[in-house]
């Protein structure tokens, strides 16, 4: 599934496509409310920074074993510190800031990969047996 | 939104997105000016997520109702939602938060 992160609203229909697709993976009330909190605070990074850019939900099978994987993809200014990024208490603008290392903590596998002037892409896992 | 006692009482349904919440906030600063209100009560149990950013908004809407001189409590987080914020970590829930609208009349009165 893809959705271009294109105007604020576009924000909530993440949120609503995350949960529906974690509650037909399997995944119960709490963790649909993990994974859509990770997704929106994703989807929003791009809209507060890169001002526009895509997510994709991917349904995870890998031998037997079932999860949601969110991608955040963007051509936007990118991060010059991502070491930095990961660090509780760091924002570059006043909105909030702190959304990655919260995103990393409600995920099983965060990766991210960030190219000043480039962009940025960021790739979040949750495993249904974890 | 309806008043009860010199408290406005608001009920947020379905999914908000930030506009309408920061619309909302506009609305319930004047009616608390206008009509000299002693507390505003936010029922937010329609709100089918409130991720970090939103609850920071909520939470500013508080500190301006404050600045009115009114007090502001929130009832009806989910408990799926508490989850998600803790995890998440690392937030300032400055706000108060009553069990149910009979509370929360209670308190602000």
């Amino acid at each position: 599934m893809h959705i271009k992160i294109i105007e604020e609203t576009d924000i909530a229909k993440v949120v609503q496509d995350v949960m529906i697709a974690a509650s037909e993976i399997g995944f119960n009330k709490t963790k649909q409310f993990i994974i859509a909190t990770a997704a929106s605070e994703l989807a929003r990074n791009i809209f507060v920074y890169a001002r526009k850019g895509d997510i994709y939900i991917k349904d995870l099978n890998v031998n037997g074993r079932k999860g949601l994987e969110i991608i955040a993809e963007d051509q936007g200014p990118g991060i010059a510190n991502v070491k930095l990024a990961l660090e509780d208490n760091y924002s570059t603008t006043e909105s909030l800031g702190i959304g990655l290392p919260g995103t990393k903590r409600l995920m099983d596998e965060f990766k991210i990969e960030s190219e000043v002037g480039k962009g940025t892409r960021i790739n979040i896992k949750k495993w249904l047996d974890l | 939104m309806n008043i009860s006692n010199n408290i406005l009482v608001v009920s947020i349904q379905n999914e908000m997105y930030d506009e309408i919440v920061i619309q909302l906030q506009e609305q319930i600063l004047e009616k608390v000016h206008e009509k000299r209100l002693k507390g505003v009560l936010i029922d937010v149990s329609g709100m089918e997520i409130i991720d970090p950013y939103t609850l920071k908004l909520l939470e500013n809407t508080t500190k301006m109702i404050r600045l009115l001189g009114a007090k502001t409590a929130f009832t009806g987080i989910k408990p799926e939602i508490v989850a998600s914020l803790i995890v998440f970590g690392n937030i300032s829930a400055n706000i108060k938060v009553v069990l149910n609208v009979d509370e929360g009349l209670q308190i602000l009165t």
